[in-house]
């Protein structure tokens, strides 16, 4: 009895400090693909996305000319891997835009921190623009990074941010250049 | 008679020829070819069901031809710039003409299977922007003597060879597209028969007629409103050491044409009707073209 009761507890406690969040805090992708005009050339770029295992769901947008991805949960987003799926159903990738949930965090790099973007739940970290060395340094981006930076003060809040990610070298984080953020 | 019967039959057979060997695996031209990508690795088929008639006979044989023919096309989509064109039609043909010597009415009638053509397309040059694209494409091809014997010279025993090029823009977020191709026949020598070359030439206009506006959100079924123009100039053919004087000509073809796109199919139907019949010698002359069929994206 005591063995069983000793058992439950040590399952329950695993469970508890297992926990990880159920989905995936990049809320949402838009992708811009170029050349896409009709209904029946959709079907090969959304097939092609969807045979990726990170993907759940994609929908075409001809008025944008974008393509709404969904990920499964805890994925993260393989630019490169995106970018070859539309460039395998004939097509071109354009910009790619992100809606993501997490925290402030830093990269070193070359042995300096960077300000980087930690997503909740698949740990996914992007280098945020202004960064030395990474990223434009147009003021403009710069106030909006100050924001979230001024806002988080020890970087334990959580921000849903949206901007535009793109792809650096092999073993280095994209970069994700903030249009807009809000503290959750 | 087997001289006569041939050479009734090779008009149309070059004509039936130059439109079932079409790469239009995806939108919107019906009887042209298109320029546009089959995704690495997918699968298009489609089939049409073509219906010619031709009843203006000027001589006195009086001849009335009808052709069925239902050109099946398997496409795949080998590497993002090349695709790969497997067509198989099935034919049914029926002339009835006068006999000169009883002056009664003969009735032929054969079915089968029609010579396999193969192709290949590349795509060299591909400028995608946001609300359309500009792609070119040179195509060649091969043709198999696969064909059921009783549709000579529909089929032939010949391996005949292609070449040529299609080219597609389209702008305004798939309201305008515009395809135009051209293509190079070499029809070899079988059995003391030999078509002539030919060379086929289309320009075909689309137009989205449904929606007017795309919404915001989402990807709608297009209904397209078709206009093609679509030629074919055919040089004498041969028998034995002797050319055939009543074959080869000019033949253009102005084509309205319907079409319902959505993301799996395709349907679509479009008559053509002669503008230009410049034939050679005392040919039964092409009264219309009538079309129908369906596309659909294999998953």
């Amino acid at each position: 009895m005591l063995k069983n009761l000793i058992y439950i507890v040590a399952l329950t406690f695993t469970q508890l400090v297992s926990f990880q969040p159920l989905f995936a805090q990049i809320n949402s992708v838009e992708m811009q693909v170029d050349g896409m005009t009709c209904p029946f050339c959709v079907y090969g770029i959304e097939k092609k996305l969807e045979a990726l295992k990170e993907v759940e769901d994609a929908s075409a947008n001809l008025k944008t000319g974008t393509v709404d991805i969904a990920l499964n949960e805890n994925e993260q987003i393989d630019i490169e891997r995106l970018n070859k799926a539309v460039h395998e159903s004939g097509f071109t990738p354009g910009k790619m835009k992100i809606n993501a949930t997490g925290r402030l965090t830093t990269y070193e790099l070359e042995g300096k921190e960077n300000p980087a973007f930690k997503v909740t739940g698949s740990g996914q970290v992007f280098l945020l623009t202004g960064a030395p060395d990474h990223g434009t340094e147009e003021p403009l981006k710069q106030k909006k990074l100050e924001g979230p930076k001024n806002a988080s003060g020890n970087g334990s809040d959580e921000f849903t941010i949206t901007g535009y990610i793109h792809s650096q070298p092999s073993r280095v984080p994209p970069v994700l250049s903030i249009e807009s953020f809000e503290v959750k | 008679m087997d001289k006569i019967y041939s050479v009734t039959v090779s008009i149309i057979a070059f004509v039936v020829l130059s439109f079932i060997s079409t790469t239009n695996a995806l939108s919107a031209p019906i009887n042209s070819n298109v320029a546009l990508p089959v995704r690495q690795g997918g699968f298009v088929f489609r089939s049409q069901v073509k219906w010619l008639r031709a009843t203006d006979d000027p001589t006195s044989l009086n001849r009335e031809v009808n052709v069925v023919a239902v050109p099946n096309v398997l496409v795949y989509g080998a590497t993002p710039d090349l695709a790969l064109f497997a067509i198989f039609p099935y034919i049914f043909r029926q002339v009835e003409f006068t006999d000169a010597a009883s002056e009664q009415r003969i009735n032929k009638n054969e079915n089968g299977i029609g010579d396999l053509t193969l192709l290949a397309r590349y795509t060299i040059y591909a400028r995608d922007y946001p609300s359309g694209t500009f792609r070119i494409a040179p195509l060649a091809g091969i043709k198999i003597p696969t064909g059921d014997d009783d549709l000579e010279p529909i089929t032939t025993d010949s391996i005949d060879l292609q070449f040529g090029g299609v080219s597609t823009i389209t702008w305004d977020f798939g309201r305008h597209e515009i395809d135009a191709d051209v293509i190079y026949r070499i029809n070899t020598e079988a059995k003391s028969f030999e078509s002539g070359d030919d060379l086929t030439y289309d320009l075909a206009y689309e137009f989205r007629l449904y929606p007017w506006t795309l919404p915001d959100v989402g990807t709608p079924n297009f209904i397209y409103l078709v206009a093609e123009a679509n030629g074919i100039y055919s040089q004498k053919g041969k028998l034995g050491s002797e050319t055939i004087d009543d074959s080869g000509g000019h033949t253009l073809f102005l084509s309205p044409g319907l079409q319902f796109a959505t993301r799996r199919y395709i349907l679509e139907s479009s008559i053509q009707l002669p503008a230009i019949q410049d034939l050679n010698g005392g040919q039964v002359k092409t009264d219309f073209i009538l079309t129908a069929g369906f596309r659909v994206n294999l998953p």
